[in-house]
């Protein structure tokens, strides 16, 4: 469970970096750690349920998760970076740390 | 009754207050007519509660700001700038709704200015309507210039800043989206940069290789004050109603000359240095010769041995021209640490600045006498074949110097790159003086923007047709002999300066090297005491006279150090260990300076001693 929170902190604390990267209009660095991101996103969101699997909960916010990458991957194919970093930033940090804190 | 004003209102009346001459251009924008014509530009609210700019161009709609936190999305973007130096400038490319500007503006903290762009006047009149940025408006250390309203400030202003000290400390900034958007205009905006700064290396690279020459010149001229007018004084005998013609060493004067002996008694002509002997050969002879370059070989300027015309110069110019010249000296600039001479003998100092080319002297003292018509003729500015100059003199072409301009037939032409300066120079000084029409009397060479191309015969038919004498005879010297005991005062009294400098100079070493050692021990007493002594050192030096030719002489030997003194990075203890390591540098700069300047003075007071000189 620790290493859980501890993933989730690190996506966060990547999730800041890539998304300060675009808000500074450093676009490529961005893009190229845009990658990583991701991929640690992937993977936690699947240790995340997971979790929720061995726990027995049933838990929204995978779906909600779901959602809101939706629409930032939407605003990255618009080529919209802000709007995805928003997106990141302000939904989806917002919900993985209230799967933090929930975390025993 | 309290009387409610909208965003647009209290924006405009904070702009009548602290931009009155944006103000006053705002009323005359014809929005039709602006170059960057948006397709729309609106504001929508964001989830904060804020508002974002929306511009919509050819189509695309560009959503300026952020969706959910406009105000942390500016804090972000700024956080990538750091402002440590002494003195910043900033160039910003797009103001937008403001947000951008004022987190640079908080990050700068008042260690320098900022100067901001906008390209688009629709976006700059939308943001007035419906966003407070009074705050922006009434910075006292920030330029606005929006393009078709007050373009020309950003160029001017921005290049009347940049200088030695804060020449590598700018920081160059665009706003997000407004390179996608205005394109064409981010280029300009590049562009314009890019000749900002290689205008003030130029400028600082003729410090570098005249700086000290300028003192021995200064110095060694003075002696022809009793032999002289200022520019100023220049005014009383000047005919009013009669236009001005400059004549400089263009390979297009050689056609001209006819012309010009039509102009004789009909206009002032004033002749840069290079083309006096031509002139005089072809039989015109100019009301005035002008001259500048601090070091201009003498042949460069005459073979004649009796040349009386009156020199307009600077106290500054090359002494060896001064000998040569058996006239009246017109003093156009008397250097900053001759001005107390002026004031001590109740005469107003000359000080009047041009570009660093004679022609432009010239141009500057016909503006400064008060003419409204200045006829340019042999301003080429441009190669024409592989003549040069005038008279068949041909300069080497120099690929690392040659470049490109607009020609009067709006073909590129080959030029050099400090006569291109000149062009751009006169095309900022038509912009700034509406009030003087500029003939530009030439048939080839390079374009200057807001001048009119006209032949030269035309251009007398029209502006010749009143006679006008001049003779300097009419017109008292500035000083008479007795000058010469208030000026081996002052350089006396210089002299006795330059000692105590020299001294303090030697102490303050002393203090940098003690700095040097306590720099990780902030907190020790003696490491204050040092600092402060230090401080006084540098406040006296500064306060005395002779510290003008001290400035002179160290600007010239220390451009790069004194530079990298207003350059700071991120560590505080390398930043001090770089003051103190710069300044002590500094400071045997200055002993060097106090000896060479004392020779100079101790010269100078040989020549004033001159029988020559003493007074009657």
């Amino acid at each position: 469970m620790n290493n859980l929170k501890n993933e989730i902190n690190d996506l966060i604390q990547s999730i800041d970096q890539t998304t300060l990267l675009f808000y500074q209009q450093h676009t490529k660095e961005a893009y190229q750690q845009l990658d990583q991101m991701l991929m640690l996103l992937m993977q936690t969101m699947t240790h995340i349920a997971e979790y929720n699997r061995s726990q027995n909960i049933e838990s929204t916010e995978t779906t909600q998760m779901n959602q809101i990458l939706d629409l930032a991957l939407k605003a990255l194919e618009k080529k919209d970076t802000i709007l995805f970093s928003d997106i990141m930033r302000y939904e989806l940090e917002l919900i993985l740390n209230k799967i933090g804190n929930t975390l025993k | 009754m309290v009387l409610y004003m909208g965003i647009y209102e209290n924006n405009m009346l904070c702009m009548k207050e602290n931009r009155p001459d944006l103000y006053e251009l705002m009323e005359e924008v014809d929005l039709l007519k602006t170059k960057s014509r948006v397709d729309q530009v609106s504001s929508i609210q964001t989830y904060d509660g804020d508002q974002a700019l929306v511009i919509r161009q050819c189509n695309q709609e560009y959503r300026i700001n952020s969706l959910y936190s406009p105000t942390n999305e500016a804090h972000y973007w700024a956080s990538q700038y750091k402002f440590q130096n002494v003195e910043n400038i900033i160039s910003l490319f797009g103001l937008g709704n403001g947000i951008f500007a004022r987190e640079l503006l908080n990050r700068l903290e008042n260690k320098g200015a900022m100067f901001i762009y906008e390209p688009s006047s629709e976006v700059f009149f939308h943001v007035l309507h419906n966003y407070d940025i009074r705050d922006i408006i009434e910075h006292k250390y920030l330029i606005l210039a929006v393009e078709d309203i007050n373009t020309f400030d950003f160029h001017h202003r921005l290049m009347n800043s940049i200088n030695v000290k804060n020449l590598r400390c700018q920081t160059i900034c665009v706003h997000p989206m407004y390179d996608a958007i205005f394109q064409e205009s981010c280029v300009w905006f590049w562009k314009e940069l890019k000749d900002i700064n290689i205008h003030a290396q130029i400028n600082i690279n003729s410090l570098i290789a005249f700086g000290k020459r300028m003192i021995v010149n200064s110095l060694s001229n003075i002696k022809y004050l009793t032999n002289s007018n200022t520019i100023l004084e220049l005014k009383e005998i000047i005919p009013e109603g009669v236009p001005a013609i400059i004549v400089s060493a263009g390979p297009s004067v050689r056609n001209q000359i006819d012309y010009l002996k039509k102009a004789k008694g009909k206009a002032v002509i004033i002749a840069v240095d290079r083309i006096i002997d031509y002139l005089l050969d072809q039989g015109v002879e100019p009301d005035f010769v002008a001259t500048i370059d601090p070091k201009k070989p003498v042949q460069y300027f005459t073979n004649r041995t009796d040349l009386t015309i009156p020199l307009m110069s600077f106290m500054e110019s090359n002494y060896e021209i001064f000998d040569v010249h058996k006239g009246r000296k017109i003093i156009c600039h008397c250097s900053d640490y001759l001005i107390d001479i002026y004031v001590k003998n109740e005469k107003t100092p000359p000080l009047m600045y041009t570009g660093t080319s004679v022609a432009t002297l010239a141009f500057m003292a016909a503006v400064t006498l008060g003419f409204k018509t200045i006829i340019l003729v042999g301003q080429d500015l441009a190669y024409d074949g592989s003549l040069s100059h005038a008279g068949s003199i041909n300069e080497s072409e120099d690929t690392h110097r040659d470049t490109l301009v607009e020609g009067i037939d709006g073909t590129q032409i080959r030029s050099r790159i400090d006569w291109k300066e000149f062009v751009v120079w006169y095309e900022d000084m038509i912009q700034l003086l509406p009030n003087v029409t500029v003939i530009d009397a030439k048939d080839k060479g390079a374009k200057i923007k807001g001048s009119i191309v006209m032949p030269l015969k035309e251009a007398v038919e029209q502006y010749c047709s009143r006679e006008c004498h001049i003779n300097i005879e009419d017109l008292d010297k500035t000083f008479d002999q007795e000058v010469f005991t208030s000026i081996r005062d002052y350089f006396k009294a210089s002299i006795e300066t330059l000692n105590k400098i020299k001294a303090k100079a030697k102490n303050a070493i002393k203090y940098c090297d003690l700095l040097l050692k306590e720099v990780n021990n902030k907190a020790s007493k003696k490491a204050a005491d040092n600092h402060r002594k230090l401080n006084n050192v540098i406040n006296y030096i500064e306060k005395q006279p002779v510290y003008r030719l001290i400035d002179l002489y160290i600007n010239a030997s220390s451009a790069q150090n004194i530079s990298e003194l207003y350059e700071f990075d991120e560590s505080s203890e390398d930043n001090e260990l770089q003051t103190y390591k710069k300044s002590k540098e500094l400071f045997e700069e200055i002993l060097d300076a106090v000896d060479f300047i004392n020779s100079r003075l101790e010269k100078s007071l040989e020549e004033l001693n001159h029988p020559l000189n003493q007074n009657t």
